[in-house]
């Protein structure tokens, strides 16, 4: 299948639990320590919301969910996913971690959501939770792997949960420049859309710096710019299947992101979660098979050294 | 790749489906216009709106005879929501969203005594003309007052 070597890269339970570490342990870290990105941190103040305020989501409309919430649920979810979190930072019973990580994700980052105004930011962290959980993270670089796990030796199965995780932000991205085209068309690069949100940005979100204001004014510049954002987003999925483009291409992204949090008050915290599966966790290069003397086969694996 | 390191055939089935679901659903969010979180259109900053001037529209308390900011800005999102609603609402509907937010006030109050005590609460619209030199940005241009609601006209 001509996708196989796209999704399933080759790498080690050591470097897939390292990835899996960094990304929980800098959730717990965003989420619960400093409880920037979302509001999560300040759950248990949504519980005597009015019911009347309430404007639900699909998801929270399919599960019947509805304000009032006791304080002491709300404060209890929040510590069971610290829990969750911490837990599967450390590898502990690491696909029960992973899995009640997104569960609880998913009450305690949307239900502040379920207001009247959306935020995308958590999407990609939440997803990939859920990649984590059924993906062998826990094989390597964990309390489990020291406690009882054994790895397997199939480097693409330590290397999918990576790659999907790719996979899924770089769609997202892609359907950011794609929305830009197909809600406002050509319009967003020809007009001065771009420097009216730079602008007016600082009206709204009281952005750090205003380095970008002088440039708002001239229109030769700042269109070609909105072209570069839009080509930018449609072309980061490039990056999943050349090594050199993804070396330009998510730097690019990254400090796009880093640039609009700057010059107009928008940060994407939870993106740093997303660009950690961009680090070298895949082997660089297709591996050697792992042979017997390395690693003691699995059943499966002498069958086929067998054939 | 080799073989011996590609998941079994069954593995690498259930990945791609679970991947093509992922996929499927933000393109059918796409399709039916519609936001399916935790799954997103991710169309923010799509709309090619823009203006002269910059908008916004706030609730302020009513304390003493002055303007204060209430102390839910620290939670934007219910106010979101209010705002939205209070601007197309029939009066009822306005009654009954002020006065769940004048007893939701209250009710931080009675844990926090430094905040004011409200009489009501006013909408405003906030304009600002856009200036690169950001001159008046701490203060609006126009301030125009949409709704008023004060505690003892809102009855039981």
């Amino acid at each position: 299948m001509a996708i196989d070597p796209v999704i399933f890269r080759g790498s080690s339970p050591t470097r897939l639990g390292m990835f899996r570490a960094a990304f929980f342990g800098l959730a717990f870290v965003f989420y619960v320590v400093l409880g920037i990105g979302s509001h999560s941190a300040h759950i248990a103040e949504f519980a005597d919301t009015p019911a009347s305020w309430w404007a639900p989501m699909v998801l929270f409309e399919a599960l019947g969910i509805t304000p009032p919430f006791s304080p002491a649920l709300l404060h209890g979810v929040f510590i069971a996913w610290a829990l969750a979190l911490f837990a599967a930072a450390v590898g502990l019973m690491t696909r029960t971690s992973c899995a009640m990580a997104f569960l609880l994700g998913l009450f305690v980052l949307g239900m502040p959501l379920n207001f009247g105004k959306l935020n995308h930011s958590d999407t990609i962290p939440l997803i990939a939770m859920l990649v984590f959980a059924f993906g062998r993270s826990g094989d390597g670089f964990s309390v489990d792997a020291l406690l009882r796990k054994r790895p397997t030796d199939v480097a693409g199965e330590y290397g999918w949960p990576i790659q999907f995780i790719r996979v899924v932000g770089c769609m997202a991205f892609f359907l950011a420049g794609f929305a830009k085209l197909y809600h406002g068309g050509l319009d967003w690069i020809t007009t001065d859309r771009l420097a009216y949100l730079l602008v007016s940005h600082h009206y709204s979100h009281a952005p750090l710096v205003s380095w970008a204001l002088p440039f708002t004014e001239h229109a030769w510049l700042m269109r070609p710019m909105a072209a570069g954002v839009i080509v930018l987003e449609l072309c980061v999925p490039l990056a999943l299947i050349n090594r050199r483009l993804a070396l330009i291409l998510i730097p690019a992204m990254a400090a796009s992101q880093l640039g609009f949090g700057l010059c107009m008050g928008v940060w994407f915290w939870p993106y740093a979660l997303y660009y950690l599966a961009w680090l070298p966790w895949q082997q660089p290069t297709v591996p050697a098979p792992i042979t017997a003397q390395t690693v003691a086969p699995t059943p499966d694996t002498a069958a086929v050294l067998a054939a | 790749m080799s073989d011996t390191l590609l998941p079994s055939r069954g593995r690498r089935r259930f990945v791609l489906a679970g991947l093509g679901i992922v996929l499927l659903l933000h393109v059918g969010g796409v399709v039916v216009d519609k936001e399916l979180w935790p799954l997103s259109r991710y169309a923010m900053y799509s709309s090619t709106h823009q203006a002269d001037t910059w908008q916004t529209v706030k609730l302020v308390g009513l304390a003493g005879g002055q303007t204060v900011d209430l102390p839910g800005e620290q939670l934007p999102l219910p106010h979101t929501a209010i705002i939205a609603r209070l601007t197309d609402a029939s009066d009822d509907v306005r009654r009954a969203l002020c006065g769940d937010l004048l007893a939701w006030h209250d009710r931080r109050r009675a844990d926090d005594p430094t905040l004011p005590a409200l009489d009501g609460v006013r909408l405003e619209r906030f304009t600002w003309n856009l200036d690169t030199t950001l001159a008046n940005v701490t203060t609006p241009d126009d301030r125009e007052v949409l709704l008023e609601l004060r505690r003892d006209a809102l009855g039981d």
